[in-house]
């Protein structure tokens, strides 16, 4: 085992991880943080997707050990005082979620997304979400809400 | 991740080859991970050691100087090339298959030197790494090293490193003058996606003939390979439709393709004739404007 101190939305955290074992895995079973969810374990569907020092990764296959002093964001860290964030009532308002297991990636990947690039075109938009598959193919929708939350009405 | 006992950190090269040398065969070298924690996982290794170099900051320098090119560490990402000016200047061909690498969440931590050294047949960065004459350098408990990449890639997922040794940089000659490259991939999507065919070419023009050709080919064979005969054909002349036409069918020979779940054999051998003539097409039209 080896000690690591992060931080995860904010606040600072210790947890002990076996070498190899991924971020994902320290951060739903040593922190109890189970918003980011394990798809294929692979990098290929980005349900794990998280932010670190303000660039998205899939955390299933990220190591928790290079973890060490990173500044992480999941899906818990994006609503404050119990208000939803802008791209989360989106989201909402556009009907975007479906079975809902690949949204706290979409929502994590737009994120970044918009900090970089406030207003997206349709394509840098699909770009941005290329790392993320929903399998209830409810693609449109997804865009749309990420559209609608980079100009508000 | 049965039996593994230790995440090594070392802060210097030399601890990291001390590190590799000592444990051997039981320790795994990991900078991004993209391709060992997949590996890990599957158990496809196992190894007893991992050895992590992401605390080595000076192996993150990406580098250009007019007189030296372009210098990659082995902890430069993919969006690290993307994102650096100088490299979509000078070297368009590295940020156009950088950017076709898994997606954003792998270029963000995925790096170039380990997209060689886990040395797949359709490793994206191979073929436009050897179009550009891109050198290997490498450390070792035996002092430092360079390698043309060409001898770098030895089969499927090997390479020519020896016990202990690791990769330090990825060099890459200055652009020559009316010079040009290209780098296609052709999947069944546009992103997240690994090549049935991919097609690295460079092309340096003088006096209205070819002075320089190099054609690489991905997943055509056991490693990146150089279409050699196809180069030679191109050297000398002055370009044309007819003799780019001959070019890709010599490629189209040169390469040896495998059947897989991917596509048939027959199919890459068509589809390299194919991208290596949009390739060259491509390159000669950036060369002969330069």
């Amino acid at each position: 085992m080896i000690t690591i101190t992060l931080n995860v939305n904010g606040a600072t955290h210790k947890v002990n991880v076996r070498p190899g074992e991924s971020l994902l895995s320290a951060l739903r079973l040593g922190l109890g943080l189970t918003g980011a969810k394990e798809g294929c374990g692979e990098g290929d569907c980005g349900a794990c997707t998280v932010i670190i020092d303000g660039r998205t990764v899939d955390s299933c296959i990220y190591p928790a050990g290079e973890a060490q002093g990173k500044k992480v964001r999941t899906v818990e860290g994006l609503a404050s005082n119990g208000k939803l964030s802008p791209l989360q009532e989106a989201f909402v308002e556009h009907g975007a979620v479906q079975c809902g297991f690949c949204i706290p990636g979409m929502l994590m990947s737009a994120t970044a997304l918009l900090e970089r690039n406030p207003k997206p075109s349709e394509a840098a938009i699909r770009l941005g979400l290329s790392g993320n598959l929903c399998r209830c193919t409810g693609y449109a929708k997804i865009v749309e809400a990420v559209r609608a939350a980079a100009s508000p009405a | 991740m049965v039996g593994m006992k230790e995440y090594h950190r070392p802060k210097t090269v030399k601890e990291a080859v001390e590190l590799l040398k000592r444990h051997g065969k039981k320790a795994k070298l990991i900078a991004g991970g993209t391709d060992v924690m997949v590996l890990l996982r599957a158990e496809k290794v196992t190894p007893e050691h991992l050895v992590s170099i992401n605390a080595i900051p000076a192996l993150r320098k990406l580098t250009f100087t007019a007189k030296a090119g372009l210098s990659i560490g082995p902890l430069v990402t993919y969006s690290d090339l993307l994102e650096r000016a100088v490299v979509c200047e000078h070297y368009p061909i590295l940020a156009q298959a950088a950017g076709l690498i898994g997606a954003r969440q792998v270029q963000n931590v995925g790096t170039i030197v380990g997209n060689l050294c886990h040395a797949s047949p359709s490793a994206d960065m191979g073929p436009p790494l050897l179009a550009l004459d891109a050198q290997v350098e490498i450390s070792g408990p035996a002092g430092a090293r360079t390698l043309p990449l060409q001898k770098f890639f030895v089969g499927p997922n090997q390479t020519a490193l020896r016990a202990g040794e690791m990769v330090t940089a990825v060099l890459v000659p200055p652009p020559a003058r009316a010079s040009g490259s290209c780098f296609l991939k052709h999947g069944l999507r546009g992103q997240l996606e690994i090549a049935m065919v991919s097609a690295g070419v460079s092309l340096t023009m003088r006096n209205g003939a070819v002075a320089r050709a190099r054609i690489a080919l991905g997943a055509v064979a056991p490693v990146p390979m150089r279409a050699e005969k196809a180069e030679k054909l191109l050297t000398g002349q002055p370009f044309s439709d007819g003799l780019c036409r001959e070019a890709a069918a010599s490629a189209a020979k040169e390469c040896k393709p495998i059947t897989d779940f991917r596509c048939s054999a027959e199919y890459r051998r068509e589809m390299v004739e194919v991208f290596t003539r949009r390739a060259l097409q491509q390159a000669a039209k950036v060369a002969q404007a330069g």
